[in-house]
């Protein structure tokens, strides 16, 4: 296994990824992260089905890519076999939310060692913009296309907060990547969920709300706003449980 | 773990695992494989290795992937329709050639069905093709022993083709007290991997089938040196009894001097060729019996797999007859041919 200094973690940072999609921002800023604080570590990432699937093309980490929903459950056998890796998955709000529901309330009660972030777009955006487990009542997708009706296809899943609820969770936030001051609180809480799976913890978890401006029918200006405006009000920013980590 | 010890099939499994060197053990709760998750939760630790319970069993074979993609040996176990749930993963297992066992409990293996219903499934092992068209071994021990030593070389084989390998375990094998002799010399498996799925250029190993014809080759090589069978007696015997599993076993002690026994210890790869050379020794095909416990059509599924194979199907009522009721029917079934 390479063991190898993640003195500069990304392959190369032309994304391929959609004019706005907010992929390749969390791609650098987990870059970011690595390169400051991590880059001696041994670090091997779980990518499921998905556009995050793509992550692995930019990275130089070892990657290895999950069936639907069952990122949580492979990098908890990472980590069992890798006591001493720091472990991560990076999936979308429509795999982790939706097949990988199970194997991930099923980490967070057996407090599995690992870290899990998730892009959060309302949107199953890879298969073509269908309903996800997030969607917002009213949204417009591939497969709703009325709007979602909570009568037809039910509610949002607010996934995070109701995991911070969990004893085996020792991280669970909610982040923004839209603006700078976002940025900067996102940067501290990546370096977060880094250093609470490094102390032992238990499961973090960071959902980054993002914009799909293809799916969203809007250009990324406007799907910007659409963050402030009908994002943040449904699943607002902010730390729901955090440990306080032993010195 | 070692000498003389006296065990059923699920403790016999678990201690075979780790004396394999196997430290690592995921499995999800279905009857009744369920005994071997109690006995790998006690031993496990015991010996630094890591169990846990899955919520299902695909999530148990996804831990597993996570562990033998880092180069780590690994197990798992499950019952029929456990591994029905885990064929997404083992998919991914089969396209990464990564090396995992799966310990199967069958209840409804070759000779021992309770169920009817399971017997679907059964074919399933004739030829385990799965996803990537890359063939499966599948392994069934015929008695507690040789469940000891099937373990272990599933280790072994998994770890020389970086493929799954399924061990059936029927339930007479799985329950039954026996005597187990454990070799005083630990089996030493060499780790035979060159690569984890987290190197770089795993996916560009110049030694992965690519084509066809690749896999077409290494199937062949499979199925010259991997398919294991039991022979008891000699060719153009009076009889040839054809018995998978522990129904083998119980036969071959009370087989008759002049009767022959053959007990296919794979089932993928099938032992074929050998058995139709006995077959052609015959001189009554009638007098060719494939004896099972009770009807699970498994003997049929296999002529139509196969239709070289010319044997008569016998179910055993009840396997703990005595050995002239036993056979009696077997005989009461020939002559009536």
């Amino acid at each position: 296994m390479s063991n190898q200094a993640h003195s500069d973690p990304l392959i190369h940072s032309n994304f391929d990824y959609c004019s706005g999609c907010s992929h390749s921002r969390l791609h650098l800023l987990i870059a970011e992260t690595i390169e400051l604080h991590f880059s001696n570590a041994k670090i091997i990432g779980v990518s499921s089905p998905g556009c995050s699937q793509e992550i692995s093309k930019y990275f130089k980490i070892p990657f290895i890519q999950a069936p639907p929903g069952k990122a949580p459950a492979i990098a908890a056998g990472i980590k069992k076999g890798n006591p001493d890796a720091i472990v991560f998955t990076y999936q979308g709000d429509g795999d982790l939310y939706s097949s990988g529901a199970d194997t991930l309330l099923h980490a967070a009660l057996r407090s599995e060692k690992i870290t899990i972030f998730c892009l959060n777009n309302l949107t199953m955006a890879s298969p073509g913009g269908q309903l996800s487990p997030t969607s917002k009542i009213g949204q417009i997708t591939a497969t709703t296309p009325l709007g979602r009706s909570s009568s037809k296809t039910g509610y949002p899943l607010n996934m995070v907060s109701n995991l911070a609820k969990f004893p085996g969770v020792s991280l669970a936030q909610r982040i923004a990547l839209h603006e700078p001051d976002y940025i900067k609180q996102a940067l501290i809480a990546i370096k977060d969920g880094f250093s609470h799976q490094e102390s032992g913890s238990g499961l973090s978890i960071i959902e980054a709300l993002g914009m799909c401006p293809t799916y969203w029918n809007n250009p990324p200006i406007l799907a910007k706003e659409q963050i402030d405006n009908a994002m943040i009000t449904d699943f607002p920013l902010g730390i729901f449980y955090r440990e306080t980590l032993k010195q | 773990m070692k000498g003389d010890n006296f065990w059923p099939g699920w403790r016999t499994a678990i201690n075979a695992s780790l004396n394999a060197g196997c430290r690592f053990y995921f499995a999800s709760p279905t009857p009744f494989q369920s005994l071997l998750l109690n006995e790998g939760a006690k031993l496990y630790p015991q010996f630094n290795g890591v169990f846990t319970q899955a919520e299902t069993p695909d999530s148990a074979l996804s831990m597993a992937l996570g562990v033998s993609a880092t180069g780590n040996r690994v197990m798992v176990s499950c019952n029929l329709q456990g591994f029905l749930a885990m064929q997404e993963t083992l998919g991914y297992f089969v396209t990464y050639k990564l090396p995992v066992v799966i310990i199967l409990f069958a209840d409804g293996s070759p000779a021992n069905q309770s169920f009817s219903s399971h017997y679907s499934h059964l074919r399933y092992f004739i030829n385990p093709n799965i996803t990537s068209g890359f063939p499966i071994i599948s392994i069934l021990p015929y008695s507690n022993q040789h469940l000891y030593q099937s373990t272990i070389s599933a280790f072994k084989l998994s770890e020389t083709y970086n493929q799954p390998v399924i061990l059936l375990i029927d339930p007479i094998v799985f329950h039954t007290f026996s005597p187990v002799i454990i070799p005083d010399k630990k089996p030493d498996i060499p780790f035979q991997r060159l690569k984890t799925l987290t190197d770089n250029d795993a996916f560009i190993d110049e030694n992965s089938p690519t084509t066809i014809d690749q896999i077409a080759e290494i199937y062949e090589k499979i199925r010259i040196t991997e398919q294991k069978f039991f022979l008891k007696g000699k060719m153009k015997s009076k009889k040839l009894i054809i018995s998978p599993g522990s129904t083998g076993y119980q036969i071959s002690k009370i087989l008759p001097d002049d009767w022959s026994l053959f007990i296919p210890e794979t089932i993928s790869p099938f032992p074929l060729t050998e058995l139709l050379e006995w077959q052609a020794g015959m001189k009554n095909e009638n007098q060719i019996l494939w004896v099972e416990n009770h009807d699970t059509h498994f003997g049929q599924a296999l002529k139509r797999h196969y239709n070289e194979l010319t044997f008569k199907c016998l179910a055993i009522k009840n396997i703990e007859l005595s050995k002239d009721e036993i056979l009696h029917q077997i005989l009461a079934v020939s002559e009536t041919i």
